[in-house]
């Protein structure tokens, strides 16, 4: 379970992580026109960061979970 | 502004829905993650590891309750499971402060910066701007101050107008931010356009709970009309100037056009709801609009379906489907009912001021139109309103703003007709083009009274329990209470047997009937039933009921098959059953409404029946009860109501009548 756990936190770091590319891209397309404001490329800078932040967290704790040791326990249903 | 300015600004506002839709999507992937990292913190999966190696086992959970609750990354994000959503009953935990939150804000921002772009006065509009500033930065009072400054310098149409391009938006935003758990649902789907919005964004009340009320199978009557108050050839706007003729009054019209290929074709024209009626026995009120609108079929188009089968139009034949308002929606619901399409074929439907955004027809062929007026709240009842980032493959869709929009004018099927005849000939001259083979003169005209249920049958006498009847049964004068619950959906069915429960978020749908028949042709009694909604077609099961009288209690167990019992039974000051349940506190804050029929379902000697209970009369609709029930003892329906769970159960909502007519019918063999 806990392994399981680790690796869709893992997965979720690299969604993260795609996520901040995208917002980046975003960013970067919307420079072009005038007519955007200027507040949305502050959130998207402050929501950039957050990906990236949130990337890092998430690979950290999908790391240490999969660094513990497995339940010697079998699993319910194969005793 | 200049054509190429114009143009450019057209684009923008595009560019920024997209940008929106992006947003959306990575608000999505982020709750998503969210749900993950707190499953594995609420799960245990590092404290699981605690006694075999503490020490990795403390950093890992560290690290979890960072990834989660930390500020700089997914933010507060206890989301999903029983802890996330006790987080979010004590707000705050998952509101502003959680990135997926932060991102979606961004979102509906953007949808109203692109709506504003269009219709530039819109947030320059200081009032507005202050109300839409305040409610994107979660300043509660604040935004509580600009509403109210909004309708005190304006009075409330001219308020409602003034934010209503904007309205899912800013409703989205508040839903959001808010620290009502109930109406959260709704606000993602608001703000992703994933579906029709479930609930009210303000209450959370679910708006499948409210459009369940609406039950009926559809009917359709004959009814005289002067022949010369109709157009006698076919275009868009002849169409809308036949549903301008009709009126909202719960008519339709169905016509014969001969195309300019010399083919016969039908025309079926569906107005709008009924403006300040909430309800009544026509499926044109406003809880046929609701209900046309968040669920795929109702009794407007059962009833639509009925007119058209009674025209006689010839299967295969081709059909245009017109419809203004909650006509445009129930339209739609045909077009989008597989088995009608598989009589009929649906070549076009064109849909004015409808909220229709998440209907599709079920052939790709149907060529669909939607015409909505930014400034009209209707068509933004589903969620989507001029802000909308979602797709319409393939229809036609003209949104546009007018210099005269207040609403509700705006939303009337004579200002939307004067709008595409004035204000929008190329959009006109665009839908004329495709309903071209409609463009002829009308040979036949045939106008319907549209019911939720067909009107009753003459009274027939039978002999039940011994004693002499006048079918259906009548009431005269009485009281009625309605609480609706929900309950765990296993014992439901585990009551039910092969019928299948209506599921609403999940759980089965309650039904508490209670009616005091004061003038009746059996003499004054009262009787209780317990019901729980099933489908297919909608109607209530009863599973257990009680009779004040031993001579009605026999009477309902020979002509229905009710499980029956006889008990005392009080309506007032609160609903007692026997000594077996009693339903006791405040109902809390009333809206007006109407009685409602019901559809009954019970077996008698195992073959299924169907009855009705037909009501009339004012009654109160209670979105918000505090009342409680409370069952003892070992009566039936008390063990049922156990079984359910409802012991101490808050009802969901309650509607109450002191002015109740009622009908009963015969059961005929369902």
């Amino acid at each position: 379970m806990t392994r399981d756990h680790g690796d869709t936190l893992a997965a979720d770091a690299r969604t993260m992580a795609e996520c901040a590319d995208r917002l980046r891209a975003l960013a970067a397309r919307l420079r072009t026109r005038d007519a955007v404001p200027d507040w949305l490329f502050t959130a998207l800078h402050e929501h950039i960061t957050a990906c990236v932040v949130a990337s890092e967290e998430l690979a950290e704790a999908a790391a240490r979970l999969r660094a513990l040791p497995d339940d010697p326990r079998p699993p319910r249903g194969r005793r | 502004m200049t054509a190429e300015t114009a143009d450019e600004t057209a684009e923008t506002a595009a560019e920024l829905r997209r940008a929106a839709r992006e947003l959306a999507e990575t608000a999505v992937a982020v709750r998503e993650a969210s749900a993950h990292a707190t499953a594995a913190l609420t799960g245990g999966a590092a404290l699981a590891a605690l006694p075999r190696a503490p020490v990795a086992a403390a950093r890992a959970e560290r690290a979890l309750v960072r990834a989660v609750a930390g500020r700089g990354g997914l933010g507060h994000a206890l989301t999903g499971g029983p802890l996330g959503t006790a987080a979010a009953r004590l707000g705050g935990m998952a509101g502003a402060g959680s990135l997926a939150i932060r991102l979606m804000v961004t979102s509906l921002r953007l949808r109203i910066t692109a709506v504003s772009l269009a219709d530039p006065g819109l947030l320059r509009d200081p009032l507005v701007r202050r109300l839409v500033d305040a409610v994107a930065a979660d300043r509660d009072l604040d935004s509580a101050r600009a509403l109210y400054a909004l309708v005190r310098d304006r009075g409330a149409v001219r308020a409602l107008t003034a934010i209503a391009p904007i309205f899912g938006e800013v409703l989205a935003l508040r839903a959001l931010l808010d620290q009502n758990p109930l109406n959260d649902a709704t606000a993602w789907l608001i703000a992703t356009g994933a579906g029709t919005a479930t609930a009210d964004p303000l209450t959370g009340i679910s708006n499948r709970a409210i459009a369940a009320l609406d039950a009926g199978a559809g009917a359709a009557v004959r009814t005289p009309y002067p022949a010369d108050r109709l157009r006698d050839r076919g275009s868009i706007l002849d169409f809308l100037a036949n549903i301008c003729a009709l009126g909202p009054g719960g008519r339709a019209l169905v016509q014969t056009v001969r195309g300019p290929d010399g083919v016969d074709r039908h025309v079926v024209h569906a107005p709008g709801m009924k403006l300040g009626v909430p309800d009544d026995a026509s499926p044109c009120d406003l809880l046929g609009a609701f209900s046309s609108t968040v669920r795929d079929g109702g009794p407007y188009s059962r009833a639509l379906a009925r007119a058209i089968e009674d025209y006689g139009v010839p299967p295969g034949a081709e059909i245009a489907l017109i419809g203004h308002s909650a006509g445009g929606a129930a339209v739609m619901s045909l077009a989008q009912d597989a088995a009608f399409c598989a009589r009929h074929t649906v070549t076009h439907v064109v849909a004015v001021g409808s909220p229709v955004d998440f209907k599709r027809p079920a052939s790709p062929g149907t060529w669909v139109a939607s015409v909505t007026n930014q400034h009209d709240i209707i068509p933004a009842l589903d969620g989507q309103g001029a802000g909308t980032c979602i797709d319409r493959p393939g229809w036609y869709v003209v949104d546009y703003t007018d210099p005269t929009h207040l609403f509700p004018a705006c939303h009337s099927a004579e200002h939307y007709t004067a709008n595409l005849a004035d204000d929008l000939p190329e959009h006109r001259a665009e839908i004329d083009r495709n309903l071209a083979p409609y463009h002829g003169p009308v040979t036949r005209s045939q106008v319907y009274s549209l019911f939720d249920d067909a009107p009753p049958a003459a009274p027939t006498r039978r002999t039940v329990a011994g004693r002499e009847l006048d079918l259906p049964i009548a009431c005269r004068s009485g009281a009625a209470l309605t609480a609706f619950f929900t309950a765990d959906p296993g014992p439901a069915r585990d009551l039910l047997g092969t019928a299948r429960p209506v599921l609403l978020g999940g759980r089965a749908l309650v039904v508490l009937h209670a009616f005091d028949n004061r003038d009746t042709s059996l003499g004054p009694y009262r009787e209780a039933h317990l019901g729980i909604v099933v489908r297919h077609p909608l109607a209530v099961r009863f599973v257990d009921s009680v009779y004040s009288t031993a001579a009605t209690t026999e009477i309902a167990r020979e002509l229905w098959g009710h499980a029956a019992t006889t008990a005392d039974i009080a309506l007032d000051p609160a609903l007692t059953i026997g000594d077996a349940a009693s339903l006791t506190g405040d109902l809390g804050p009333a809206l007006p409404a109407a009685e409602r029929g019901v559809a009954v379902h019970s077996l008698l000697d195992g073959t299924p029946l169907r009855s009705r209970i037909d009501v009339r009369g004012p009654a109160r609709l209670h979105p918000a009860p505090r009342a409680r029930l409370t069952v003892r003892g070992d009566h039936p329906m008390a063990r049922r109501l156990r079984l359910l769970g409802l012991d101490g159960a808050r009802p969901l909502l309650c509607r109450t009548s002191r002015e109740h007519r009622s009908t009963r019918t015969e059961g005929v063999p369902a």
